[in-house]
């Protein structure tokens, strides 16, 4: 424990504080004044980034609230939306893996894997070594989590002041962001397949299931590519 | 809505949050960096992700309802072209993303 906020953490949380932290500041910021329209107060938006840190899963708690949806609407919500975070860290935690670190440092680290720290992680882990991945993964993802508890809280007191336009633009960051990352990282046939399908596919199958289509989309395009380039090549 | 509710939402959405997280955590112990599995769920996640994007930029809920699809896949498409044209330049990419798409829209 006494090795982990070494240089590679600080080099992480160095790299976490630039344009990821940016981009997912410009979201947050947004979910402040979401959350102060949705009639949350400042404490209640402080504490949601705090413990529950996944925007999209965020928001369809304050759209659940908005229409006095029960509590077993708003824990089933958020569970479908934030379905995705299983695969990924799935995904992610073998990257990371050190030989004699205890397990609950991975459930401790779990808690910062979104999709913003996955992508750009998994995009850039090969220049890191083995060794120190942990460290500077913490250190960027939780980055990110404390820098979006700051921008919710902010975005809250300063919602209404802002320009809508700025305000729309900034919102418009984030996915942005997410298109340039994957897009850069299309490196195998598999993923790319994967990517270009999905792409296709889920706003097809969202005008049949708007609640399951991303998740649908996801697991189709994933089975079928994974099938064609890796089990059956 | 009463304040107590509120936060009683905002713990079941962190347990339904972390839920994930964790059951991610103790699979992956099953997980080869190297192996068929990891490249399994590789493409399952890549393919949610990608299918979260497209649906932000076609069927967006929030602030971004109000703009257009057109001006959203335009901004995109052309994004991607900076994003080649850079070689792969992720910051200027996507700043130039947010400026086009703010000069499309208004």
């Amino acid at each position: 424990m006494k090795n982990t906020f070494n240089k590679s953490f600080r080099q992480g949380c160095f790299e976490g504080a630039g344009i990821p932290g940016i981009s997912l500041c410009a979201s947050f910021f947004a979910l402040g004044a979401v959350f102060k329209n949705t009639g949350l107060d400042a404490y209640q938006s402080f504490l949601s980034t705090l413990i529950a840190f996944a925007l999209p899963g965020q928001v369809v708690m304050a759209e659940t609230l908005i229409v006095q949806g029960a509590l077993l609407n708003v824990f089933l919500a958020v569970l479908l939306t934030n379905a995705r975070l299983y695969p990924m860290t799935v995904n992610l935690i073998p990257v990371v893996r050190q030989e004699g670190r205890p397990k609950w440092h991975y459930y401790v680290l779990s808690h910062f894997i979104a999709v913003t720290s996955w992508v750009h992680f998994l995009a850039n882990y090969e220049k890191i070594k083995k060794e120190d991945r942990f460290n500077f993964f913490l250190g960027f993802s939780s980055t990110l989590w404390f820098l979006s508890v700051i921008a919710t809280v902010i975005g809250f007191y300063i919602a209404g002041i802002i320009s809508k336009k700025i305000f729309i633009a900034l919102i418009f960051l984030n996915p942005i962001y997410f298109l340039c990352m994957v897009v850069s990282n299309l490196r195998t046939k598999h993923i790319i397949f994967t990517v270009i399908f999905s792409f296709i596919l889920s706003p097809i199958l969202f005008l049949l299931s708007p609640q399951w289509s991303v998740v649908i989309a996801g697991l189709v395009a994933g089975i079928v590519s994974y099938l064609i380039f890796i089990h059956f090549k | 809505m009463s304040s107590s509710y509120i936060y009683f939402a905002i713990i079941l959405s962190a347990i339904a949050t972390y839920l994930p997280r964790i059951l991610g955590a103790m699979s992956s112990a099953y997980v080869d960096e190297n192996g068929k599995i990891f490249k399994f769920v590789s493409c399952i996640s890549y393919g949610i992700l990608a299918a979260l994007i497209s649906r932000i930029f076609i069927y967006p809920v929030g602030a971004l309802e109000e703009t257009a699809t057109l001006s959203r896949l335009i901004a995109a498409a052309l994004t991607i072209a900076c994003l080649f044209m850079t070689r792969k330049n992720v910051l200027f990419s996507s700043l130039f993303g947010i400026i086009l798409f703010g000069i499309i829209e208004y």
